[in-house]
């Protein structure tokens, strides 16, 4: 009676222990999805860059959902923040895009309503650091 | 057989070494990405996403430094390197926008700079336009008013001498029979009353070339009357100019008796033909008279 006791309580506590991983990894995949789509919403695969972090996202995103499948519950936890942390980046590329057009019709709008403003120079936009690729799914 | 072994030991060191000497690429580029975004527009525009940054790089360090070949270094290094270009992305991006507005700005001012430069060139030429107005009113005025005094001095001035209007001008006709005694050049008293008026009605006139002939009938030698007739006009110039006429404006001619107007062998005729014209020219043209010519008058008709 005692081992049948025994047994049951630790079924009990492997199942919360299990519930509670899963339950960290639905977070992550929640709020991952949320910010591929936000990434995707305002434009990010206009972008070359962007896009390309996109595209990572959703294949770190998919390698993610594979691994918290197969149980590798932490690989899955740091292979969705690997790509919600694209999908970030994806988005601030291009809503920099935009900022940078705005500011340049501005200076356009500037200088048409003031023609004696000398233009100063416009810095040429640092080349954007190449992207890495993903690496291969840490397990 | 301890050769071999020694050697195992040393090169399993230098493998150990190797391994723990360099670590992996995405911590390298998280590091080099750091820095960049410490240096960039993120320091100023960004602050918390770079404090994000370096919170997953001391992640990822600390990772590393617990266990270098562990899976956890390279996917933490990773995020770090992520949120090390997304602070710069976005420091760059409140740049633009920063920059966006200090030129919105600049366009207000300038804007508002222009309306008021506008609304000043506009006043501006308001008040010249009105001065202009004003200055059209005021020689309109003067024209009508210098008109309708040359008007009443022509009136006045039909009142004591015959006035007509010819090609060259208005033509002023004074007898003879008035101005002079018989074959005299010297002005008669009642002569002068009567070149008052005319001076004054010339004088309204505003400045006219005129030019004073003297003409006489056809009786006696033809040069003594051409001298004669100089003589009279010279009289009648002098006299105008101490009436305050421009003596430049003033040609004294001698026409004898090679204009007359009526017949010479009437009394009638020849009385109408002993005159003195002043042609006052049609024109505001003015021309410089001939000097006098000192011909004493030789004639007496």
């Amino acid at each position: 009676m005692r081992s049948a006791a025994f047994a049951l309580f630790a079924t009990v506590v492997a199942t919360l222990g299990a519930c509670a991983g899963t339950q960290t990894t639905s977070q992550h995949l929640a709020s991952t999805q949320a910010s591929i789509s936000a990434a995707a919403a305002i434009g990010a695969a206009r972008e070359p860059t962007g896009a390309l972090h996109l595209q990572y996202a959703r294949e770190e995103y998919a390698q993610a959902d594979n691994l918290s499948r197969d149980g590798e519950i932490e690989a899955a936890d740091r292979m969705f923040l690997r790509a919600q942390s694209d999908a970030e980046l994806a988005g601030a590329l291009a809503r920099r895009q935009d900022a940078r057009r705005a500011a340049d019709e501005a200076r356009a709008r500037a200088e048409a309503a003031q023609p004696s403003m000398a233009p100063a120079p416009v810095a040429p936009p640092a080349p954007p650091a190449p992207p890495a690729p993903p690496a291969p799914a840490a397990r | 057989m301890k050769l071999p072994i020694t050697l195992s030991l040393v090169g399993l060191l230098s493998l150990q070494a190797c391994a723990t000497a360099r670590p992996p690429d995405e911590l390298l580029q998280a590091r080099a990405a750091m820095q960049r975004a410490q240096q960039g527009p993120a320091s100023r525009y960004a602050l918390v996403d770079l404090h994000t940054a370096q919170q997953s790089l001391a992640s990822a360090e600390q990772a590393y430094a617990s266990s270098p070949r562990s899976p956890e270094v390279r996917d933490l290094s990773y995020v770090a390197l992520r949120r090390a270009e997304l602070a710069g992305v976005r420091g760059e991006t409140a740049e633009a926008v920063a920059r966006q507005s200090e030129l919105d700005a600049q366009r207000q001012q300038a804007v508002a700079q222009n309306l008021v430069n506008t609304q000043a060139a506009l006043a501006t030429a308001r008040a010249e336009q009105s001065q202009t107005r004003e200055q059209l009113e005021r020689e309109r005025l003067a024209r009508a008013d210098a008109e309708r005094r040359a008007n009443a001095a022509m009136e006045s001035l039909r009142r004591v001498a015959a006035v007509r209007e010819e090609q060259r001008g208005t033509v002023i006709t004074l007898s003879g029979e008035v101005l002079f005694a018989s074959g005299e050049s010297v002005l008669l008293p009642i002569a002068q009353q009567r070149l008052d008026e005319v001076a004054a009605a010339l004088q309204a006139q505003g400045s006219r070339h005129l030019v004073v002939e003297g003409h006489t009938d056809a009786r006696g030698n033809p040069a003594d009357n051409e001298r004669l007739s100089l003589a009279r006009a010279h009289a009648v110039r002098n006299y105008l100019v101490t009436r305050g006429i421009d003596a430049s404006t003033i040609t004294a001619v001698g026409a004898g008796a090679s204009r007359p107007v009526a017949d010479n062998t009437t009394a009638e005729g020849r009385a109408n033909n002993r005159r003195v014209e002043i042609v006052v020219s049609p024109s505001n043209e003015t021309r410089n008279a001939t000097a006098p010519t000192e011909h004493p008058p030789v004639a007496s008709r």
